[in-house]
């Protein structure tokens, strides 16, 4: 590897900067003993994480938020797996019709998808369920997952699974102990991405969610239409803690490298 | 009837025929190479053979069975394929392992059975790496391993030692062979390398365009090519445009001495002969005489291009220590009849 020049090295620093100077002054701001959102001078506080908890929704919107997501993540990995499998392994027909089916989502507004889901769950009479709730962010997270694992496939070495059938192997022993690892890390990308974008969701979420079954975003979101004060940043603060603990634990678990960019 | 053997086997794909009419028998604890320039269907034949390519047509039988339309899963055959395809989530231990673990075999005997083949292949003391841990040779000797632990009846190699460079590609030959020669398994080879086909095998299988051309122990086959394409493509050789007239080669209105052949009266023909069997002498001592327009050395041997009446004549010459002759030296070229072999003209050549 060569050194970077000084203006790259600069060039770098400026983008890491304009990336993080949102997050350290939202983290800042969730310390302040103020009611106003400041960035606290003479003294921090804990009371606006204090107040996170004694808040009656939003420890319950959180949960059922990480729910939503870990379902909708699970959920789109075991669909996409086998889709991406029989695109990229046989040649049907609507092969190409399938593939743009699951990559779909990714060019439909969530706002257009938001309005007509809104609609369709009034009419089956699913407003307000849970179940619907997690179809609905299956449908916008499949895209990522296919994509990821879609190139995992591609990229993989078809020959060490004909060597595995060789050394007398079933297609399912191919799968399960040569094909699935090899293609791990583009599993794990795939749900981690799509975790994300459920967790994050607030558009389409607005409108599928309902008093029950409210999420985070959508709790936040509601909360800051109404006042803004430094609670917003305190759970802003604790969200960037969560993620951050959440990727230590997997890279000392497993590396994170291991997972996301393979062993090569 | 051999032990493996390959009757009017062919692969057609789409309108493209890349495996013709392919006939082979090969013996039990044979060492075969398939040998032949990239796109002649050496792979394709080989991948017949392992299952997993089906054949168009013909039969593939192994030990008096018949295994065309058997999964690969069933065969039992040992394959090293060009890129190794070792599983990279797995160690060294591990990958030779799968093989056993896919029999059943318990466990004791499993690991027995793997530390006796990683000792075979001097990778003892590697068992536990993974395979992006290890150079070149040893993936390949961890690919050899993983084919013959299960003891197969057949070990298919499909080009095991392009990927090596060429001083390990030399030491890896030997090491193929003394692998083979201690297990005794029936080993067939795909090679683009004719020194590599040469050096370690019983017997060489050349294909051309999806046809298998010539079939022999591989001392015969470069003494004794058996088209225009074997005799250029195994080892170097001068062709020289002739016309056969009154019992013998004449070329530039010189007779050239060469085998016996009985040929019409002015037919074109090519006399064959390879650059050591040219004696190089003073002018005016041989057939003809020429001009060294450029000599190579290459360690143990010179290399000379020479001018003749006859065309570019290439000569080489075991190094004796001393300093041969030099570009622009006049000197004399001959050649011992047998030495000389009539092959057909090249394809347009003028008569
Ligand atoms: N799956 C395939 N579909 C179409 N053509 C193929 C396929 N596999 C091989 N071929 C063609 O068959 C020919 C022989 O291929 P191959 O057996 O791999 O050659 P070799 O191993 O001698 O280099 C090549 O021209 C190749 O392009
Ligand atoms: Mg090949």
């Amino acid at each position: 590897m060569h050194k970077n020049g000084p203006i790259a090295l600069l060039f770098h620093s400026l983008v890491v900067a304009f990336v993080l100077a949102p997050l350290v002054v939202v983290c800042l701001v969730a310390f302040t003993p103020e009611n106003t959102l400041s960035i606290p001078t003479t003294s921090f506080s804990l009371r606006w994480f204090a107040a996170i908890f004694q808040h009656p929704d939003f420890v319950p919107s959180f949960y059922n938020s990480l729910w939503l997501a870990t379902l909708a993540a699970t959920i789109s990995v075991a669909l996409a797996v086998p889709a991406a499998l029989a695109i990229d392994r046989y040649r049907f027909p609507g092969r190409d019709w399938l593939n743009g089916l699951f990559l779909s989502p990714l060019i439909i507004p969530h706002l257009v998808l938001g309005v007509a889901l809104l609609r369709l769950f009034a009419l089956i009479g699913a407003t307000g369920s849970f179940a619907w709730l997690v179809a609905s962010h299956v449908i916008i997270v499949t895209p990522y997952v296919m994509r990821l694992v879609m190139a995992a496939f591609t990229g993989m070495d078809r020959s060490a699974e004909q060597a595995a059938e060789t050394l007398g192997a079933s297609h399912w022993t191919v799968f399960r102990r040569i094909t699935a690892p090899m293609i791990l890390p583009g599993i794990t990308g795939g749900w981690l991405l799509a975790f994300i974008n459920s967790f994050d969701e607030l558009t389409m979420s607005i409108f599928v969610t309902s008093p029950q079954t409210v999420t985070l975003p959508v709790r936040m979101y509601m909360y800051a239409t109404e006042s803004i004060d430094p609670m917003m940043a305190a759970v802003s603060a604790l969200m960037i803690a969560l993620t951050a603990g959440a990727m230590l634990v997997l890279d000392r678990a497993f590396g994170l490298d291991k997972i996301l960019v393979g062993q090569k | 009837m051999g032990f493996l053997t390959l009757q009017s086997l062919s692969k057609v794909f789409g309108d493209f025929t890349a495996v013709r009419d392919v006939d082979l028998s090969v013996a039990q604890g044979e060492f075969v190479s398939l040998l032949g320039p990239s796109g002649c269907g050496k792979t394709t034949t080989l991948q017949m053979i392992a299952g997993l390519v089906e054949p168009t047509k013909g039969t593939i039988t192994l030990d008096g069975r018949d295994i065309t339309r058997e999964k690969p899963s069933r065969r039992g055959l040992g394959i090293v394929f060009q890129s190794y395809a070792l599983f990279p989530h797995m160690t060294v231990a591990e990958n030779v392992a799968f093989g056993l673990e896919m029999r059943k075999v318990a466990r004791p005997e499993r690991d027995r059975r793997v530390s006796e083949m990683l000792g075979l292949v001097h990778l003892a003391s590697f068992a536990e790496r993974y395979p992006r841990q290890l150079s070149g040779g040893q993936r390949q000797r961890v690919a050899i391993a993983r084919a013959l632990v299960i003891q197969p009846p057949v070990l298919l190699l499909d080009e095991p030692l392009s990927n090596l460079d060429a001083k390990l590609r030399e030491e890896m030959q030997f090491e193929l062979r003394r692998i083979q020669r201690s297990v005794g398994t029936t080993t067939i080879m795909v090679t683009h390398d004719q020194a590599e086909a040469l050096s370690i095998s019983d017997r060489v299988v050349v294909m051309e365009q999806g046809r298998m051309t010539q079939i022999d122990a591989p001392y015969r086959l470069y003494e004794r090519p058996a088209t225009a394409f074997i005799s250029s493509f195994v080892g170097k050789m001068n062709r020289i445009e002739a016309v056969w007239r009154g019992g013998r080669a004449e070329a530039a209105g010189l007779g050239l001495p060469s085998e016996a052949a009985s040929l019409p009266d002015g037919a074109s023909i090519g006399v064959a002969v390879r650059p050591e069997k040219i004696l190089l002498g003073a002018a005016g001592q041989g057939l003809f005489d020429g001009t060294v327009t450029s000599r190579f050395f290459l360690g143990s041997y010179w290399l000379f291009n020479v001018e003749t009446p006859v065309g570019n004549v290439v000569v080489s010459l075991p190094n004796q220590g001393a300093e041969p002759v030099a570009e622009g030296a006049l000197v004399s070229l001959g050649w011992p009849p047998e030495s000389a072999s009539i092959v057909a003209a090249a394809a347009g050549a003028a008569a």
